[in-house]
């Protein structure tokens, strides 16, 4: 497969194309920077990007931003996240619209070399490759209670749905707007995980779990 | 003085000029009465100052001048060649204010170019001013209404130059000066330019000073001329009696103020002030050891070419000094005075303010330690990012292919693999070893988006109070910030027993607030080593205050706030 790599560690992005040569892949753009990366990635239209998450300019999450940027740019373009360090809150970055075609793994997975080339070919295929080591943080994460992510006003206006109120009633409340109360209530639904339906039953549903905590 | 005003305004009225009032004959003498008494009051109360004198001169100019109205040849004569002294003295006055010397070059040269007018422009046109139907006759050498004209245009060209000159360094002088000294010597100064413009103007319109040839009585310029005039002595004495020029007054007041317990370092400060007539006046503290002086706070007090410092001394050592302003206070007798009665009262607070200065060096020294600490953390975790992290990665993939060579012995081929193996293992160590120096989301996303991460990660429900965009505080600081939360969330994870936490970061005021609170048992015991002795030491090196309040079964609240100037 064609492929553009975003690596500023020099040695290791030499290192990086070797190997994927070796394995019968083009790598037809490199780039040591976030924009020049971007620049490449919109000019060769590869299948897949590899993507260093910090790198120059700021050092900071640059090349993560890079290959969000070029995500949407691009949606066709599959997209590998490596990084010496994985975050959870990168991971959900990453799948946040749409999974597929997308892959975040620490840098020394490279080296299990059948993972590293399974995972390029899962990813060029539309699926998505996920670290271990996030998944099983974001495990830690999903048994927590989803209520406890709402925001202090989003828990207000449950504990009043609970109290039976209407979004009009609520409105008058807490001094807001109905069309104010709407969107929170949507959000709460979201957070939640309670799907759209076509009878009303999100409402019963969310105040149920509000009330069995 | 008063004798000679009287002598002169005698001759003057027993002149009794053809067609010139009587009042307008005794203007002169009373301008010069008023000039006279300013500058004796003023020379009387600070004998050092040339002021006093200078404004006695002008009030002689005028008197001087006032002689033309004499019946007396010699004296009109005399009166009329004073025709310009007044201005000239006016002018050496107003840019001898306030110190009485005249400081710049270029007012040294404009005033003695003022000097020089009146033998080479005055005394010219009078000699040549013959067509001047005055009927003075003794000066007039040359008749000829041509040369009388022209002579008479130079010297009020000349005094108009005199005039434009004089407002332009008045005007560059202001404009050098701090606010606060501008301010106090503004009024003087402007007051001065415009008796000065009146006294040219009517010198202008009339040829010769008050006297108009056609006019039957004082006309209103000549009015507003005396009056505005007359209130330049009143601005140089209002400015020098009070404020800055006050002298220093009730010593015996002051030793009282002195006497009266407890004596803080303001009160000294502020008794010392009043009693020169200094507002920003205050004492300084010498340290023997630095060798050198600082204020009561314990900062060290930096030289400024405005301030004087008159040291201070009780039993023969340096005990401190009095810092003033050297432009308000130019005589050391008042000075001298008041530092010799402070010693004691300074000795007393001068060991305080040693032992607030050794503190705030330490201060300044502990938050510097703590800053390069910091510095130094985020450099390891980087020089490791980019060194051994990579190479190790390298290293793993070079014996991954060298395991998966065919061409190799088997045991060749498992040694390879087991060594990539203990490399992976060693990269899970130091990635460990990074998160705990400097956590890689706080380094690249900053003390907002690493605190919600905190929260999430935490095995018990938290609330966020986070203002992230408003958290773009130094990197020491967020790391201290993010240290406090970490750790925080873990004593409650730990030992709160709590249901849920609350986490507050917020940035205001010069500070960075942090709190987290728990609804768990409380009854923080510090001395059990709960890590919260740790974390008040990392807040206290960073200049921070650091809080743990939690009765038992109150739930705890840690909180912390931490210095972060933007």
């Amino acid at each position: 497969m064609r492929i553009v790599i975003g690596e500023d560690q020099v040695l290791l992005r030499e290192g990086l194309v070797r190997l994927l040569e070796e394995q019968g892949h083009e790598v037809v753009g490199s780039a040591g920077d976030g924009p020049d990366m971007v620049r490449k990635a919109k000019a060769h239209r590869p299948d897949i990007v590899i993507a260093d998450v910090r790198m120059p300019p700021s050092q900071t999450d640059e090349g993560l931003r890079a290959a969000l940027e070029i995500r949407t740019a691009e949606p066709s373009i599959g997209i590998l996240v490596l990084s010496h360090h994985v975050e959870v809150r990168y991971a959900l970055e990453l799948l946040a619209d749409d999974a597929s075609g997308v892959g975040y793994l620490l840098k020394q997975r490279v080296a299990d070399l059948d993972r590293f080339f399974a995972a390029l070919e899962r990813i060029d295929a539309g699926g998505s490759v996920i670290d271990p080591e996030v998944v099983s943080a974001m495990l830690g994460r999903a048994q927590r209670d989803p209520i406890d992510r709402l925001t202090p006003r989003q828990r207000e206006v449950l504990a009043l749905m609970a109290e039976g109120r209407t979004n009009a009633g609520i409105a008058e409340e807490l001094v807001i707007t109905e069309k104010a109360v709407a969107k929170h209530v949507a959000a709460i639904f979201e957070a939640l995980g309670l799907p759209p339906s076509a009878d009303g039953n999100r409402r019963v549903l969310a105040v149920i779990r509000y009330l069995n905590r | 003085m008063a004798a000679l005003a009287t002598v002169q305004l005698a001759v003057a009225i027993a002149g009794d000029p053809p067609g010139v009032p009587t009042a307008t004959v005794a203007l002169p003498t009373l301008v010069a009465v008023v000039y006279a008494a300013a500058g004796l009051i003023a020379w009387a109360r600070r004998p050092h100052s040339r002021i006093g004198a200078l404004l006695t001169a002008v009030g002689l100019a005028w008197l001087g001048w006032g002689l033309w109205a004499a019946d007396i040849p010699v004296l009109t004569a005399l009166g009329l060649l004073c025709g310009m002294l007044p201005i000239v003295v006016m002018v050496h006055l107003l840019l001898a204010f306030p110190s009485g010397r005249l400081e710049r070059r270029s007012e040294r040269a404009l005033v003695l170019l003022g000097y020089l007018l009146i033998p080479l422009v005055q005394l010219p046109t009078e000699l040549l001013g013959a067509s001047r139907d005055d009927g003075i006759t003794l000066l007039d050498v040359v008749d000829d209404t041509a040369v009388a004209d022209l002579a008479r245009t130079v010297q009020v060209a000349a005094q108009g130059v005199l005039l434009v000159a004089t407002a332009v360094l008045v005007i560059r002088r202001l404009r050098a000066e701090d606010p606060g000294w501008r301010r106090v010597t503004a009024p003087v100064y402007l007051s001065g330019l415009t008796a000065l413009t009146f006294v040219v103007l009517v010198a202008v319109l009339h040829g010769t000073g008050f006297t108009d040839a056609g006019g039957a009585g004082v006309n209103a310029l000549d009015a507003v001329a005396i009056a505005v005039v007359v209130v330049l002595p009143i601005a140089f004495l209002w400015v020098m009696l009070r404020g800055g020029f006050a002298r220093a007054g009730e010593l015996s007041e002051f030793v009282g103020r002195l006497g009266d317990a407890p004596l803080g370092p303001t009160p000294l400060a502020d008794a010392v002030a009043d009693a020169l007539g200094d507002p920003t006046a205050t004492v300084a503290y010498w340290l023997p050891a630095e060798r050198h002086y600082v204020d009561a706070s314990g900062a060290a007090v930096e030289p400024d070419s405005h301030r004087g410092v008159e040291e201070v001394t009780h039993d023969g050592s340096r005990v401190g000094a009095i810092v003033y302003d050297r432009r308000l206070l130019r005589e050391a007798e008042p000075l001298r005075s008041v530092a010799s009665t402070v010693g004691l009262a300074l000795e007393r607070e001068r060991l305080a303010a040693q032992l607030r200065a050794s503190a705030r060096d330490l201060r300044a020294s502990r938050a510097r330690l703590a800053e390069a600490a910091d510095d130094e953390r985020r450099r390891i975790a980087r020089d490791l990012h980019d060194g051994a992290q990579q190479r190790l990665v390298l290293l793993a993939i070079e014996s991954e292919r060298l395991a998966r060579r065919a061409d190799e012995p088997a045991a060749v081929r498992r040694a390879a693999g087991e060594l990539r193996a203990g490399l992976d293992a060693a990269l899970t160590d130091i990635r460990g070893l990074v998160q705990g120096i400097v956590p890689p989301l706080l380094a690249e996303r900053g003390l907002g988006t690493a605190v919600e991460e905190l929260a999430a990660q935490a095995p018990l429900p938290v609330t966020l109070e986070v203002e992230p965009g408003d958290l773009a505080a130094p990197e020491h600081v967020q790391s201290t910030a993010y240290f406090v939360v970490s750790e925080a969330l873990a004593n409650v994870a730990k030992h709160a027993e709590a249901t849920r936490a609350t986490v507050l970061v917020r940035r205001g005021d010069g500070v960075l607030r942090i709190e987290v609170a728990d609804d768990g048992v409380g009854g923080v015991d510090r001395a059990r080593g709960s890590g919260l002795d740790g974390l008040a030491d990392r807040v206290a090196a960073a200049g921070g205050t650091f809080a743990v309040e939690g009765a038992a079964g109150a739930g705890t609240s840690v909180r912390a706030e931490l210095p972060c100037e933007s």
